[in-house]
């Protein structure tokens, strides 16, 4: 399964106060506290470290048919780090998930699989986030459609035919970013 | 405190968080600041701690776990007083 979380860094500077009083302890436990306090750049770390909770959210969100918000269950542990990439473990439970995030200056995008190993032909695909992103996708990805189910969640197949591939979607502010997995197909069923 | 003046301090609180005025305008019970209000899961933090200065409340992790939907937030805010009070 995929999971998937973009941060535009310039809208989160705007939309989120992590000095805020309180605001690290709601979110983030003593471990990942202390990675953003000796942190070179608290502020990059922060966002890192959100996105692998929210990618590995959807994953979670997905298996367990559940939603609730609760990021402190998340637990990350980060395995590399330099100014390009962090690549991670995030822990709820018995769920292990991997995450593997892209840092530029101006997003983070984190990739979230509950396999063992990434999947081999993973297929990312950005755009500038528009209502009607599917459209663009549908013409720059041939083979694939992308396109959303009766419960309004996205889903891609391959085209002609029915076989969907899992896929996961995030968009914030003027980012978006698709992923999906063109060897593996699903069957789960909505 | 009644449910429909904790839906008016909510809706205060959320304001500055929603870009989506008319369902914040319609809100009730059932809205859901994720799907209806297109909060940023970021921001629902925020809302939280404001909630606690607020209504002078402590949430703990799992109350703040089914924050996602008014009616859940009420529930939380009505026990937490109850607390207070008692």
């Amino acid at each position: 399964m995929l999971g998937n979380d973009i941060v535009d860094l310039n809208l989160a500077k705007i939309q989120s106060n992590w000095r805020r009083k309180n605001y690290l302890s709601k979110i983030f436990t003593e471990d990942e506290q202390q990675l953003i306090l000796s942190a070179e750049n608290p502020d990059l770390m922060v966002w890192v470290l959100w996105s692998m909770k929210e990618s590995a959210y959807k994953i979670y969100n997905r298996k367990m048919h559940e939603r609730c918000f609760n990021p402190l269950a998340f637990q990350c542990s980060i395995l590399l780090l330099n100014n390009k990439i962090a690549n991670g473990l995030v822990k709820n439970h018995a769920l292990k998930i991997l995450t593997a995030s892209e840092i530029k200056t101006d997003f983070i995008h984190t990739i979230a699989t509950d396999d063992i190993l990434f999947p081999k032909k993973l297929r990312v695909w950005g755009n500038e986030y528009r209502l009607n992103y599917q459209d663009a996708f549908n013409k720059e990805i041939a083979g694939y459609q992308i396109y959303k189910n009766k419960s309004n969640i996205p889903e891609v197949k391959k085209i002609p035919g029915k076989i969907r591939h899992d896929v996961s979607v995030s968009h914030h502010g003027g980012h978006l970013r698709v992923i999906f997995d063109a060897e593996h197909t699903n069957t789960e069923q909505h | 405190m009644t449910e429909q003046q904790i839906i008016e301090e909510l809706k205060t609180i959320i304001t500055p968080y929603t870009e989506e005025k008319s369902a914040l305008e319609n809100i009730e019970a059932h809205t859901d600041f994720i799907k209806d209000l297109k909060i940023n899961s970021a921001n629902l933090v925020d809302i939280v701690l404001d909630i606690e200065e607020k209504f002078n409340i402590t949430i703990d992790n799992d109350s703040m776990a089914k924050m996602l939907t008014v009616k859940a937030t009420i529930e939380v805010i009505e026990t937490k007083l109850q607390a207070n009070a008692g």
